[in-house]
């Protein structure tokens, strides 16, 4: 075991947590908006809109995730560069999110889709029936039924992304992991393991806790599935 | 096709105007004219694939008729010209609707599922919503059932439920469709007693039914739908017990065996 593993390490790895949580959080906030509105695309009318949405979401769905951040993160300046506009000194926590949202966004997409199509019609049909109007019928009947069927496929996406942030480091931002191999490379390599097992049981417990929250919140939503009283 | 007509000593709520409706090319629909004036309890008699869902679905624009009108109360929509959302919206607020499969919102409790338009829609107060929905429960005999979720209800039950709803939100016509036919057989006079209860308190109503028994019952005229045109058209004893057409005496023999 490395002599500084306790003593500067961990506590290291451990600041390094909040910037986790801001590549976990940011994209999987902007994803939900961003997804939503893809839904609501998906499931209309097969118009040009939905079939430049479906081309998008299969492009996404269909390469690697970390080709995608390098093409996001050599290729975005670059488009951007055509229109005069000089991005080359932000930095690459932002590259990664914005990425990270591109993916994100098609998944949560296809999560929620598959939540409104196991969604009863008659429940929407009724929230109209009694006076809703469009948008009132959509967050008060179809959000909620549609969260309370995609929940479980939520909670699985969002550890894998929580999870995934582990990549960041690989077009420099740094972040948990990102800090690791940075210890690890200035100790050549020395007490790699022991730096790697430390990382490994921080993501564990935060991946943990994201569990025992969705669970709580799926519970929350079933409470009106139990036919005792 | 007549004219819309205003008279004041039979005040009509619900006005229909050649109402065409297709499916796939398939003309369920074929012009029908139909008016309910306040307090009538209008029974729709027809087989299966008649139309009679079809035509009441239409009067609250949950299918939009590909020509012809609707007027409920002061609001009205012609399906010839461009039809606006706010006005669908209002002529839905002017209804209720209690379907075959009670469609109680799943996440809410009885009390909520009948307080949910009242202070979403109506915007009442959440005291004066949970009066008024305490108030309709112990019109069905469900005052002790408040607090339980659908599933914890008998079909029976949640059908008075959504009746309650339809109640709560003082519509100028409440609109069912077949209201027992998801109901196991010994629910269904439960349901049909509420909602003759209902009828007895002056509430305009059409009901599309296959229960002729109840229809002679309850309404005050019955229509025979047949083949997406309005066949007969009477009172329970003109339609039911004395029908013109040998369609409806043949409907009505196969009724009865069963």
């Amino acid at each position: 075991m490395p002599s500084d593993l306790m003593q500067t390490v961990v506590p290291g790895l451990i600041e390094h947590i909040p910037i986790t949580l801001v590549y976990w959080f940011v994209p999987s906030v902007l994803s939900l908006l961003f997804g939503t509105l893809l839904c609501i695309v998906r499931v209309g009318r097969h118009n040009v809109l939905y079939w430049i949405c479906t081309i998008y979401i299969s492009f996404f769905r269909g390469t690697p995730g970390i080709v995608q951040i390098y093409l996001v993160f050599f290729g975005l300046p670059k488009l951007f560069w055509i229109f005069g506009i000089d991005i080359n000194d932000w930095s690459a926590g932002i590259y990664f999110i914005i990425a990270t949202t591109m993916n994100l966004s098609c998944f949560m997409c296809e999560t929620l889709r598959g939540g409104y199509v196991g969604v009863d019609k008659g429940q929407i049909e009724t929230g109209l029936s009694i006076g809703f109007s469009r948008t009132q019928n959509f967050f008060r009947v179809i959000v909620p039924q549609t969260l309370k069927v995609a929940i479980l496929n939520l909670k699985n996406l969002e550890i894998d992304v929580l999870k995934d942030t582990s990549v960041a480091f690989t077009i420099g931002a740094v972040e948990m992991l990102g800090y690791a191999k940075g210890v690890i490379a200035a100790s050549y390599g020395s007490g790699q393991l022991w730096i790697l097992g430390a990382a490994a049981v921080i993501y564990f417990v935060m991946c943990t806790v994201l569990e025992i929250v969705f669970t709580l919140i799926s519970h929350r939503m079933e409470r009106y599935e139990r036919r005792v009283a | 096709m007549t004219e819309h007509t205003e008279s004041p000593d039979e005040q009509i709520v619900v006005s229909l105007r050649g109402i065409r409706k297709s499916f796939g090319g398939n003309e369920i629909l074929k012009g029908i004219d139909l008016d309910v004036t306040k307090g009538e309890v209008l029974a729709i008699l027809g087989s299966s694939g008649s139309g009679k869902t079809t035509l009441l679905r239409c009067i609250n624009a949950l299918e939009r008729p590909d020509s012809g009108s609707v007027r409920v109360d002061g609001s009205f929509i012609d399906y010839g010209g461009k039809v606006a959302n706010r006005d669908i919206l209002a002529l839905r607020r002017k209804t209720a609707m209690v379907f075959q499969n009670y469609n109680l919102f799943k996440n809410k409790t009885a009390l909520q599922n009948i307080t949910e338009g009242l202070t979403v829609v109506q915007k009442k107060s959440k005291a004066e919503a949970e009066a008024t929905a305490r108030d309709v429960l112990e019109k069905v005999g469900l005052a002790e059932y408040a607090d339980r979720y659908p599933v914890q209800l008998s079909g029976g039950q949640q059908q008075r439920v959504s009746i309650a709803r339809a109640l709560a939100l003082d519509p100028d016509v409440i609109l069912f469709d077949e209201p027992t036919s998801a109901l196991d057989p010994e629910l269904v006079s439960d349901v049909n007693d509420t909602i003759t209860e209902v009828a007895k308190t002056g509430v305009t109503m059409i009901i599309v039914t296959h229960e002729i028994r109840f229809a002679r019952n309850v309404a005050s005229r019955v229509i025979f739908v047949d083949k997406g045109t309005i066949l007969e058209e009477g009172t329970p004893e003109e339609v039911i017990d004395h029908p013109k057409t040998e369609r409806v005496r043949e409907f009505l023999s196969k009724m009865a065996v069963k």
